[in-house]
């Protein structure tokens, strides 16, 4: 499987593949640090997608030309990797977000994979390739996470020991300086992956 | 109370904002502990979420420490240590009896397109958030948990959205488990011997 989005949730759902039995887990992203983590924490190959001229057909390659099993869209809706789609979504507000980890997605699933979208986006339409996800047969499958309903089964992972929440955090930032972290956190800086917000240090 | 406030994209301070108040009987007033910034801030911080109000504080992985609950509240008492997920849910509503807590159908007058987020905009409610020293919880007896006594406040706080989440999106992904003989193969780069594919 592979998983689009080295972020926390990314590499949440990277970890989890293999609690669930996936036989190989692959991230992609473009920040190296990320892609680090993603290895030594989530155990995954990772690409870096900027290094490659095409992804999805480099993805093809990595999968004996048939694609992965199941996509994970983990990036949502502010994605890098296409000018016109960044341009049309962030800039001239044309459409609700720039769905290029998604189309990404539909293009290197095998046909009659399963495309998993836990990325945000919001609630004006977006230009997704969904021809191709008709013509493949995907099964498209996406929601808010339904939170409480997952604690079960997590309080265990946790408890026995295969997971460890609070690796992925780099940063503990004080309310009072929150401007700060939501700067360092949105320009990606100093190696950021997941900021916490603690009270009462100011 | 200090309070994170969204003044406009690329724009958030500090200010003192009014303690949040007990408005319905089933909520609570948690005073926060840890909160976190998740990457779907980013897109209120940058102006991308349609109806993000001057003044809304965002925030929506927090955990803490019960304040103050409302008269009906049954299963959270002031002093307790909760995480609170953040989806805002009635725990009630045909979506909600269904499990699809995230899209529940009471808590959002634009709920038939999306649920209740708190921090989120008014497109997910208009609920205020958790980066700010107390927050308002509605539906106590619904959403929060308590946080275990083994489990590090760091984790429960990632418990509230991050983790939750990609776990979800590895479960959507229907993975079919692979013994080691099939999957050994693919790793050889020759995943056409193994009949999983």
């Amino acid at each position: 499987m592979v998983v689009f989005g080295a972020g926390p949730v990314g590499l949440f759902a990277a970890k989890s593949a293999w609690l669930m039995g996936a036989g190989r887990v692959i991230v992609v992203d473009h920040l190296e640090y990320r892609l680090e983590k993603a290895r030594s924490f989530a155990h995954a190959e990772t690409f870096n997608f900027v290094e490659y001229n095409d992804i999805v057909v480099h993805l093809k390659k990595e999968t004996d030309y048939l694609g992965a099993d199941v996509v994970i869209d983990a990036v949502g809706a502010e994605a890098d990797g296409n000018f016109l789609q960044h341009v049309t979504s962030s800039k001239f507000k044309l459409q609700g977000g720039s769905p290029v980890a998604l189309n990404w997605a539909i293009d290197s699933v095998r046909k009659g994979g399963t495309v998993s979208v836990v990325g945000a986006y919001g609630p004006f339409f977006s230009a997704v390739k969904f021809g191709d996800a008709m013509n493949k047969g995907l099964t498209l499958r996406m929601n808010q996470c339904p939170v409480k309903r997952q604690w079960p089964r997590l309080f265990e992972h946790i408890r026995n020991g295969y997971l460890k929440p609070s690796d992925i955090v780099t940063h503990r930032i004080p309310l009072e300086h929150i401007a700060e972290g939501y700067h360092i956190f949105s320009a990606k800086l100093d190696n950021i992956i997941k900021p916490l917000v603690v009270a009462g240090q100011s | 109370m200090r309070a994170m406030v969204y003044r406009g994209p690329y724009k958030v301070r500090v200010e003192e904002k009014d303690l949040p108040k007990v408005e319905h009987p089933n909520d609570a007033i948690v005073r926060v502990s840890t909160g976190a910034i998740c990457g779907s801030d980013l897109h209120l911080y940058h102006g991308m979420m349609p109806d993000t109000r001057v003044g809304m504080t965002f925030g929506h992985e927090f955990v803490g420490v019960v304040e103050e609950v409302g008269a009906s509240v049954e299963r959270l008492k002031a002093g307790d240590r909760v995480m609170v997920p953040f989806n805002v849910y009635c725990g009630s509503c045909y979506f909600c009896a269904r499990g699809l807590y995230s899209n529940c159908h009471n808590v959002n007058p634009n709920a038939t397109a999306v649920g209740g987020i708190y921090g989120y905009s008014h497109t997910c409610g208009g609920y205020d958030g958790g980066q700010a020293e107390f927050v308002r919880v509605p539906f106590a007896d619904v959403g929060p948990g308590l946080i275990p006594d083994w489990m590090d406040e760091e984790d429960a706080v990632l418990l509230t959205d991050a983790l939750p989440t990609g776990y979800f999106g590895a479960q959507l992904g229907d993975i079919v488990a692979t013994p080691w003989w099939c999957s050994a193969p693919a790793q050889w780069g020759c995943s056409r011997l193994s009949p999983h594919g």
